[in-house]
């Protein structure tokens, strides 16, 4: 199934704050990285509202330069470009924005329960089913533009993962046994991105800290962290306004965190 | 205390001949000595406090000298290189050219990339590879001459 470009432009169209959200969409069959078009075309002073969207991408980016998996024809890789009238200082809760977007349109979209891991990893049975990559650029005082990165497994067959993904990654076929439409479920991506990314400009961050609270399924979990400069365990108790969580160690000791891998351990905090 | 009051002290200092001066307010203490003229080495540390409402650039001006610092917009963790392999983007002494990529500083997954907003030779850089920045704090010590 390929991506139906005319239906893509239609649906944005005729909802007006997609319309408002996305003035422009560019597709490539192949490119190195949305993430990286979005980001130079940035720099080059492209206004907000461009949505970069790719059938397949040589060097899909994840976090700290790791690769994103992003073969042809079966996925969808796509990245917009904002400039949000908001201080840089609130950027990360894009992140919020974007997962809580994916995790309520897959639900939509398929019937499939899916789980919010800290910050904003998509998981299907504690396995990865899309992932977010947020960047941004300061330069002095402007404006900085910020790009909402999103790659989602739809249709990578259960064995089409390489070895090193496939205990980790799964896809919305290898859980339901049969292939989506790729085309209606970025609609509903969309449309569910608009409504989060509004929601924030309008200035409800708390709505959106109440629902990332009820909705994160790190929270109460043991977990495993690591940041590079240290690994440590405790368990998920709290998300904090401004989005950072909260892990509580075996001395009863609380961190803090902002960054970091998180692995939800299988033994769970209540079972302690 | 913001970053006029520091340069008002400073300011104060040089003009009489007094050596040091503290001050205390709410629970943050500045000292500003001068055992030769104030330089803005003395005045980095004091720049990295949680400020206010920190602009992404800050400047001061010591003796003769008008260094350019460039601040953290986010609260997150400072890295000098895009990856863990990856060679820092620059390292003191290196010239820099204006939107030049500095540093990323990362939280929730948004790698913000800083730039620098002058021409300039890197003088000092004031945080740790993997450190906590606040909002505000300094990163980078630019000459812009």
């Amino acid at each position: 199934m390929t991506l139906d470009l005319e239906k893509i432009e239609s649906h944005r169209l005729s909802h007006p704050r997609l319309r408002e959200m996305i003035r422009e969409v560019l597709f490539f069959d192949r490119i190195d990285s949305t993430n990286r078009v979005a980001l130079e075309m940035a720099s080059d002073g492209m206004p907000g509202g461009l949505l970069i969207l790719s059938d397949s991408q040589r060097k899909g980016k994840g976090r700290l330069d790791r690769h994103w998996f992003s073969p042809a024809g079966a996925n969808l890789y796509f990245s917009l470009l904002l400039r949000p009238y908001l201080p840089t200082r609130d950027f990360p809760l894009f992140s919020m924005v974007a997962s809580l977007a994916l995790c309520d349109s897959i639900q939509e979209a398929t019937g499939l329960s899916v789980e919010i891991k800290w910050p904003n990893d998509i998981l299907i049975e504690e396995k990865k089913l899309a992932g977010i990559l947020l960047e941004s650029k300061t330069a002095g005082g402007e404006t900085t533009p910020l790009v909402i990165g999103i790659g989602v497994n739809v249709n990578v067959g259960p064995d089409g993962f390489p070895p090193d993904l496939e205990q980790s990654a799964t896809s919305l076929k290898a859980v339901l046994g049969h292939p989506v439409d790729r085309t209606d479920l970025l609609n509903v991506i969309l449309e569910s991105l608009a409504a989060q990314v509004s929601l924030l400009q309008e200035g409800k961050k708390d709505l959106l800290i109440q629902r990332i609270q009820k909705e994160c399924t790190t929270l109460g979990k043991r977990v495993h962290v690591d940041t590079l400069r240290q690994e440590f365990e405790g368990v998920a108790e709290e998300i904090e306004d401004d989005g950072a969580l909260v892990i509580r160690m075996g001395d009863g000791r609380r961190r803090r965190i902002l960054i970091g891998d998180i692995t939800h351990l299988r033994e769970h905090a209540e079972h302690r | 205390m913001d970053l006029k009051e520091i340069k008002d002290l400073i300011e104060l200092l040089n003009e009489t001949a007094l050596t040091e001066i503290e001050v205390e307010e709410s629970g943050r203490r500045i000292r500003v000595r001068k055992d030769a003229p104030v330089t803005a080495e003395q005045i980095a540390p004091l720049l990295s406090g949680p400020a206010q409402e920190a602009p992404v650039q800050a400047k001061e001006e010591g003796e003769g000298q008008n260094f350019t610092f460039i601040t953290s917009p986010i609260v997150g963790t400072f890295y000098k290189a895009a990856s863990p392999d990856a060679n820092p983007y620059v390292a003191i002494d290196d010239r820099v050219k204006k939107g030049q990529t500095l540093c990323i500083v990362e939280a929730m997954k948004l790698m913000n990339e800083i730039e620098a907003d002058v021409d300039g030779k890197v003088v000092a850089i004031l945080v740790e590879d993997g450190a906590s920045v606040e909002y505000g704090e300094a990163l980078y010590k630019i000459d812009p001459a």
